[in-house]
């Protein structure tokens, strides 16, 4: 639907009635403030009276702006309170576009390449039928000051560009629509060079000021970095906004039309399934009868021939196969088909709503139409579940925390694993007022309603919790401690409480995999990494990224889990002394295939002769930032190391200048992939 | 496996269709069927040249169809349990497998039929797959229209389905 026509149409929008109603839906306080400040604007022009109004001849202007916050991220390179490779960064003008290089001052995200998927610690998505073609790795949601039109998106890629896969635009009435999206061929990687990207958008007569961009890292060589997003597009007058949320609100207060309409006989269930719309706004009365009069009978003929559109019979038809090879055939549906498959008759309606088809549920490909209704319908099909995703989902309140734990309360028994990473509704009781213009999604009365999310969930296996609460933890998830058969525990990026955490490792031991980086200040890893190596010792990887107070005692206590296979040290330590950590490390963990040792400037000549002596099934070993390695020691690994497919040795500043033509012919000579800080490297 | 022997001797077997005609087959071939396999062994039928197995449930039409492909496939590494919880992909037909389907719908379901009845589980994943094809991303309409099936909801349970279906209809 047009909203400028739809806005058009509604006649007596009166910017002096904006607190329309008290029994508003929260959609109305999202944009309340914003209404008040407009208001305040016209009253100002308008010397007094609040009953005068703009003309509605109001075009609006061409408006180029800068990102004014980021309200969500699903990872970034930097720690939060950093000022280096952090979402934050995006925020403004470009800073250092049009240049090209591996600068601080942009977003970074976490991963590139897929390196990722082919460590130890990779996971096999939930339901993947419904991935599409191009999966989204990550996203950053990032807000404007004034709603525009878009016409244009442009995004200042200065490192590594070529990662953008798709453009989201969040309209005025809630919905989000994709102004772009790429396609596979578009993955090829860039050249080595800085790039505004700005790909053709859907024409849209949408209003926005809040973008989401998703990003696909598989094609890159390296980390991409993002410097700014600019959104172009005409203003929109403070009137039409105004009278496009009142226009929404009655929609929202007839309980939706839509479901008025519903109600009707055969003969309108009809018209709707043809999308019959006969143009009668002004004369209703003339219009229904010049139809009925006119165009009914051929309306009903055409209606009489299609149902008559039988095929030539052709043997057997599909409902003449066995339920369970129906079943099977189901089972190869993304959800969406699955749904479709539902309208189709009562047989597939039955078929398709069949427990077994959703044992195993990923709402996360559809975070922009994932709601509470969404939850509930499969909260009655669901009844067999055992694997749930429901990661991205729900942001702008469209799943309520009350939904969320009556579904999980219902169908949680059997469940083994759960995604909820960035799920922001796990804490919405308190953002619920707070809207879509505050970047603070981090709200105060969450407790109460996740302790008693986890009670029933003792079944668990992976709980994924990725990027859901930020320092100081406001989840402290305490119900989470009865959980004992856990295997694989993601806390990325999400604030936990130490003494909670002890206890779970405590608890669990048959832990395979757990991911700590970036789990803020409150966790004290020596502790951490005692408790592994004393109830953890099935350990296969365990990413400590970024996390605090790690010393050589800690690692000293990791290398006690033999059978660890991936291990990210990367940027703790620091200048600690390893004493001989590393040593011990390589020596009980001969497993070990992933090696991440990203700025641990700790790291002597002694401990990369180690590497290269011990780390003979060693695939992906980060050196980055390492001062004590040169080309010598590199050699060294790159012949004991046979395994070896990536090497990371940005930064690593010993290795000069002249050696880079060296390294990129021992890159070809051994086929490892060798990352290092010149920029026109030749891979 | 005692592919060494079946190289060496080269045996065949007797597959008898539904309308009693007869298809000497390799026994490698015909194994690719769990359920000749189960009556191979269990029958004690593995070294008997003119053993008749027969096939009740396939015609020949069929069976010759089911047989041209299993002769293609002779040489598919043996799925794996892990590989039917991993992949749920239907983009992956090979183009011989696309082109040998390319039959009429009523064939396709008879091949699924065969296949699921001889236990053959490469060809009742692909000849599913490829149905699961023809439904992905079409309307309710559209599927009808494959199909040849009619809409039988009552106008309440059309309006229930329609609600349920609300979040991912177009806006």
């Amino acid at each position: 639907m047009s909203l400028l026509a739809l806005a058009q149409a509604s006649t007596s929008a009166s910017a002096s009635t904006s607190s329309s109603s008290d029994t508003e839906l929260d959609a109305q306080v999202d944009f309340s403030t914003m209404l008040m400040h407009r208001q305040r604007e016209y009253s100002g022009w308008f010397g007094c009276g609040t009953k005068m109004q703009p003309e509605p001849t109001d075009q609006g202007y061409y408006l180029e702006q800068y990102v004014l916050g980021v309200l969500d991220f699903s990872s970034q390179y930097g720690i939060e309170y950093s000022i280096s490779y952090t979402a934050a960064n995006v925020v403004g003008r470009p800073s250092k576009f049009p240049a090209y290089g591996d600068y601080p001052e942009t977003f970074t995200m976490r991963t590139y390449g897929d390196w990722w998927q082919r460590a130890p610690s990779a996971t096999q998505e939930i339901q993947p039928q419904n991935l599409p073609k191009l999966a989204t790795h990550d996203y950053i949601v990032v807000y404007f000051e004034d709603y525009v039109v878009p016409t244009e998106v442009a995004i200042f890629e200065t490192f590594n560009p070529g990662a953008v896969i798709r453009i989201w635009a969040y309209g005025l009435t809630k919905h989000w629509t994709c102004l772009w999206e790429a396609l596979d061929t578009d993955l090829a990687p860039t050249s080595r060079n800085s790039r505004r990207f700005a790909p053709p958008l859907l024409k849209t007569t949408m209003i926005t000021k809040t973008l989401r961009i998703d990003f696909n890292h598989s094609q890159l060589n390296y980390y991409t970095e993002i410097d700014a997003i600019m959104l172009c597009g005409r203003t929109v007058s403070g009137r039409l906004i105004q009278s496009i949320l009142e226009e929404q609100a009655r929609v929202y207060k007839s309980h939706s039309p839509l479901s008025k309409m519903g109600t009707g006989g055969p003969i309108s269930c009809k018209l709707r399934t043809l999308k019959f719309k006969p143009n009668c706004r002004e004369k209703n009365d003339t219009s229904l009868h010049e139809f009925i009069s006119n165009d009914l009978g051929k309306f009903l003929l055409d209606n009489r021939q299609e149902d008559q559109l039988d095929t030539p019979a052709c043997g057997m038809c599909v409902t003449d196969l066995p339920f369970e090879i129906l079943l099977k055939i189901l089972s190869y549906l993304d959800l969406q088909s699955l749904f479709s498959v539902g309208r189709v008759s009562r047989t597939f309606y039955d078929i398709s709503t069949h427990p077994l088809l959703y044992a195993e549920l990923n709402l996360k490909p559809y975070w922009p139409v994932a709601s509470s209704e969404l939850l509930c319908t499969l909260a009655r099909r669901a009844t067999m579940l055992r694997k749930l995703d429901l990661s991205w989902c729900g942001g702008f309140n469209e799943i309520s925390p009350t939904e969320f734990k009556k579904f999980l309360t219902q169908r949680g028994d059997n469940l083994t694993h759960l995604r909820l990473n960035s799920c922001k509704f796990l804490n919405a009781s308190c953002i619920e007022n707070v809207g879509i213009v505050c970047d603070n999604l981090i709200g105060m009365s969450a407790i109460p309603i996740v302790q008693s999310f986890f009670f029933n969930l003792l079944l668990l296996s992976e709980l994924s919790l990725r990027n859901c609460a930020t320092d100081p933890p406001l989840l402290n998830f305490s119900c989470l401690a009865n959980l004992k058969n856990l295997e694989r525990l993601d806390l990325f990026q999400t604030a936990f409480d130490t003494e909670l955490l002890l206890s779970m490792l405590e608890g669990n031991r048959k832990l395979k995999h757990l991911n700590l980086a970036f789990c803020g200040v409150s966790v004290n890893m020596d502790d951490v990494a005692d408790h592994l190596a004393t109830y953890n010792t099935q350990l296969i990887s365990l990413d400590l990224w970024k996390a605090h107070f790690l010393s050589a005692r800690g690692l000293l206590a990791i290398s006690r889990c033999r059978q660890l296979e991936e291990l990210d040290l990367g940027w703790c330590l620091r200048e600690a002394s390893l004493g001989d950590g590393l040593f011990q490390l390589l020596s009980n963990c001969p497993k070990l295939r992933k090696l991440f040792l990203s700025a641990v400037r700790g790291t002597t000549e002694r401990d990369l002769l180690h590497i290269a002596t011990l780390g003979k099934n060693l695939e992906q070993l980060d050196l980055m930032g390492i001062l004590n390695i040169t080309h010598e020691r590199v050699f060294d690994i790159l012949v004991h190391c046979p395994k070896l497919q990536l090497l990371d040795l940005s930064f690593c500043d010993n290795i000069m200048e002249r050696d880079f033509d060296l390294l990129a012919e021992w890159s070809r000579q051994f086929k490892v992939d060798i990352k290092s800080s010149r920029i026109f490297d030749t891979r | 496996m005692n592919t060494e022997k079946t190289k060496l001797k080269m045996p065949s077997i007797k597959l008898q269709s539904s309308d009693e005609e007869i298809f000497d087959t390799d026994i490698q071939i015909a194994k690719c069927s769990g359920t000749i396999k189960t009556m191979l062994e269990d029958c004690g039928m593995e070294d008997d040249e003119n053993a008749i197995v027969p096939l009740p449930n396939v015609n020949s039409t069929i069976l010759r169809k089911v047989l041209t492909w299993a002769h293609y496939h002779k040489d598919d590494p043996q799925p794996t349990e892990d590989d039917e919880s991993k992949e749920k992909r239907t983009d992956d037909i090979i183009s011989w497998d696309a082109d040998f389907l390319k039959v009429d719908q009523g064939t396709l379901f008879e091949l699924i039929l065969a296949a699921n009845y001889l236990d053959i589980k490469g060809l009742l994943e692909l000849t599913c797959k490829t149905v699961a094809n023809m439904i992905k991303g079409k309307t309710p309409e559209e599927i009808r229209k494959t199909f040849n099936i009619k809409k039988d909801f009552t106008p309440a349970e059309e309006e229930q389905v329609r609600k349920e279906n609300e979040w991912c209809e177009e806006k």
